[in-house]
């Protein structure tokens, strides 16, 4: 169904953008875009030619034909023997596009996907004339991932409800001397109950939780364990159906008696408002810059360090989905910033804040574009989660 | 850079120091000055296999021919990298960009051969995507352009030769396939669907804590009894004269075992396969003998591959519609030299040689029209003197009743 829907998408998107045809290669599953347009990896060379007239033709090995065709998504699939070349310039002469996009991109690596080496097979077996024709489908791989069709939403939404699900059946259940890898087994069992699989890379076999004395970073758990004065970081990613949902809370370890040190609590006070900015700033049409500066005066306004991060992403079928970035005018992030926020986009906002004391905390929420607004596709953190036992 | 796997405390980056040591010798063949791998989101696919550790943003690693490691980063990817110990050193980028900092280094180094991680060939050795290969030319500038080469000649070998800790994890993931395998088989019975026989194979690896080989996830093997190819198990039930084929393997510890199995389900009434049937798997199994015996360091794979290829025809039986074997490791199909015909589709693969450390599956499959369907897979380790198997050969047709 979503399979369906995204290939219908990306029809009008060439239509939008007026190019003719989007050429996509890939073996096995190098292929960002063609694993979002058809869910399916080939053992052998594959070819994906969609057309702005509607022709979805798929050029495979034998050993994949039937495979490939059993997904109903294609209009012609035809096995290309032992010379993919004859099968493609065949296509070509026939269907004599104008223009060929195909996927790459300097600045995004999700539009990214067509590798250096399959490029030199192009090079080296495709007549002049289509060479040619070559322009970056960057602008149509971008659309196409960001812009979710009603059923990647109704599917991310299913996913944030189940980790913040997740996450409270968890809570109860952290305590003080307890590792961090502990408490991510713990997370892990829960995820797997709620019928999610980790929505971080193969490599990655736990969500992340980060002590602050042990540094909140892309890193796995280690043993070091809770003790009282920690700010504890949870940051989990589920998958369901291949699309991911993303969710970040942040926790305070701490004695019944004793007040919440200010230092403390105006890092959690300054995150919660931080984020609030950024859900009131973003609507369809406002640049993405624009948003992250606006969470940056809260920051600056409350005298701390800014974040070295963007302060929102787009995600999807990954956790980093690339194309349109909250973040800071400038190099780093390029014209990724520079770009309006789209309907039906959806992006995480996102604040990691840190005091002189080295104490920090790290809250991530989830949103979708709306005309005039956006919506949280679960209820933001607005409270302190503390650990006392 | 430790952890604690039941009583043993074990480096779980060993299996990248070996390779990292083994790339160093591997360049000073070569004669490669520099091996640059530029990445973002963990794009390479060598990354599991070296250096091990990957970054979220965009980030590089060096390795340089006199021993050299460097990992460069944005700050939030430094931790898990400095942790590792895999590096000389790491640099972080923070205000200044991942361009002025590579250039720099690159720069001081003035390699001579630089070494890319692309290929025609090679899925596995062309992680370099066109955006990423632009920036790097527009970052390092043309001087060091024209000494830019495909790595190839480096990681085909690193990946394929085998260092004793890769052994020792793919034989631990060859015993519990096979394990499974004869758990499921005292469980399947006649009458059962596809998809059945599949949630038998993910219960038992869920039981062992290990996942699928290919999908690195609980999910379920290739289950057929009809319509062959590459796909799930579906909704059809195994019945008194069908084959079943199964083609399955876990991943241990990021190393894998690719076994494929054929039985035969028995009418009422039957006690044995039918003649034809038994003759089809006997040729097949006679097919993998020979081609295991023709395995040699310094053979062509070609040549492997024309041993069971020629022997299944002069039985009078279909040709092979496929590469003999294959190598595998940390993937069911990990590149490098084929036991494969010399069809165009397979390119240089079957013309490379054989060496000591590679390991490979051995299945010379013959599917007769409308007949029977015989797919045995074995896989192998090649040693000085010739091929050892890894699993316990299937001698005799399994019977299913």
């Amino acid at each position: 169904m979503i399979k369906s829907e995204k290939i219908q998408q990306s029809i009008e998107l060439l239509n939008k953008f007026d190019i003719d045809l989007w050429l996509m290669i890939s073996r096995t599953d190098s292929e960002p875009t063609v694993n979002l347009l058809f869910g399916q990896s080939t053992i052998g060379l594959g070819f994906y030619l969609i057309s702005k007239k509607g022709d979805v033709i798929g050029l495979f090995s034998s050993i994949d034909c039937d495979y490939m065709a059993q997904t109903n998504l294609f209009t012609v699939v035809e096995s290309y023997d032992l010379s993919p070349q004859k099968a493609l310039n065949r296509w070509l002469n026939q269907l004599k596009p104008p223009k060929i996009a195909l996927n790459y991109s300097v600045l995004d690596v999700k539009a990214d996907g067509l590798s250096y080496g399959l490029f030199l097979w192009l090079k080296q077996n495709l007549k002049q004339q289509w060479q040619d024709k070559f322009c970056s489908a960057e602008a149509l791989a971008q659309n196409l991932r960001g812009i979710k069709t009603s059923g990647e939403i109704t599917c991310i939404k299913n996913v944030a409800q189940k980790l913040k699900q997740s996450f409270e059946q968890v809570l109860p259940q952290i305590k003080i001397n307890q590792s961090e890898l502990e408490i991510a087994k713990i997370l892990n069992q829960s995820l797997s109950l709620n019928g999610l699989r980790l929505g971080f890379k193969k490599e990655w076999q736990y969500p992340l939780v980060c002590l602050d004395r042990g540094g909140v970073n892309h890193r796995q758990p280690s043993n070091l364990t809770v003790q009282k004065g920690d700010i504890l970081t949870i940051g989990l990613s589920g998958s369901d159906q291949g699309y991911v949902a993303l969710f970040g809370r942040g926790l305070y370890c701490s004695d019944y008696q004793k007040v919440m040190p200010p230092a403390i609590s105006k890092l959690f006070t300054t995150a919660f408002k931080v984020i609030q900015v950024g859900a009131q700033m973003a609507k369809a049409g406002i640049l993405a810059w624009q948003v992250d500066q606006e969470m940056r005066k809260v920051i600056a306004f409350a005298n701390l360090d800014q974040p070295q991060h963007a302060l929102g992403h787009q995600f999807g079928l990954s956790t980093h989905e690339g194309g349109t970035i909250i973040g800071p005018l400038g190099e780093k992030y390029g014209n990724s910033v520079k770009k309006p926020l789209l309907i039906n986009e959806v992006y995480t906002l996102q604040v990691s804040l840190k005091n002189n004391n080295n104490s920090q905390v790290m809250i991530q929420e989830n949103v979708v574009v709306l005309p005039d607004r956006v919506e949280f596709l679960t209820s933001p953190q607005r409270r302190i989660y503390f650990i006392y036992q | 850079m430790f952890e604690r796997i039941g009583e043993l405390k074990v480096d779980k980056y060993q299996v990248n120091r070996e390779k990292i040591t083994q790339a160093y010798q591997l360049m000073q063949r070569e004669n490669i000055d520099m091996w640059l791998i530029l990445t973002s989101e963990g794009s390479d696919p060598c990354l599991p296999l070296i250096p091990g550790v990957k970054t979220v943003g965009l980030g590089a690693f060096i390795f340089t021919k006199d021993g050299g490691s460097y990992a460069f980063c944005s700050s939030i990817d430094a931790q898990d990298l400095e942790e590792s110990n895999l590096f000389t050193q790491v640099y972080k980028y923070q205000q200044q960009s991942l361009q002025e900092i590579l250039k720099e280094f690159v720069q001081k180094q003035n390699p001579h051969k630089i070494a890319l991680n692309y290929s025609q060939d090679e899925h596995l050795c062309d992680g370099l995507t066109v955006g990423r290969y632009r920036w790097l030319c527009e970052a390092l500038g043309s001087d060091f352009v024209e000494k830019f080469g495909g790595a190839e000649n480096v990681l085909i070998p690193l990946r394929s030769i085998k260092s004793p800790e890769e052994l020792r994890r793919i034989q631990k993931a060859v015993d519990i396939t096979q394990e499974i395998y004869e758990v499921c088989f005292q469980q399947i019975k006649k009458g059962m669907s596809e998809i059945e026989i599949g949630d038998l194979f993910i219960t038992e690896m869920k039981n062992r804590g290990v996942t699928s080989a290919g999908s690195k996830a609980l999910t379920p093997p290739i289950v057929m009894k009809e319509r062959i190819a590459h796909r799930g198990p579906g909704e059809a039930r195994i019945e008194g004269g069908d084959f079943l084929i199964m083609d399955f393997g876990v991943d241990y510890q990021g190393y894998v075992a690719d076994i494929a199995r054929t039985a035969y389900v028995l009418k009422d009434g039957e006690k044995e396969a039918p003649n034809e049937f038994q003759r089809v798997f006997k040729t097949a199994h006679q097919a993998i003998t020979k081609a295991i015996a023709a395995i040699k360091p310094g053979q062509k794979g070609h040549a492997i591959d024309e041993v069971a290829r020629q022997y299944i025809l002069s039985q009078g039986l279909p040709e092979i519609t496929h590469a003999t074997g294959h190598q595998l490791g940390r993937i069911p199909h990990d590149g490098g030299a084929l036991l494969g015909p010399k069809w165009h589709r397979y390119g240089k693969a079957p013309y490379r040689t054989i060496e000591a450390g590679m390991v490979f599956t051995v299945e010379p499959t013959i599917f007769v029209e409308n007949g029977p369907a015989v797919l045995v897979e074995e896989n192998v380790v090649v040693e000085q003197d010739g091929a050892r198997l890894l699993s316990k050969r299937q001698d005799k047709l399994i019977l299913i009743s």
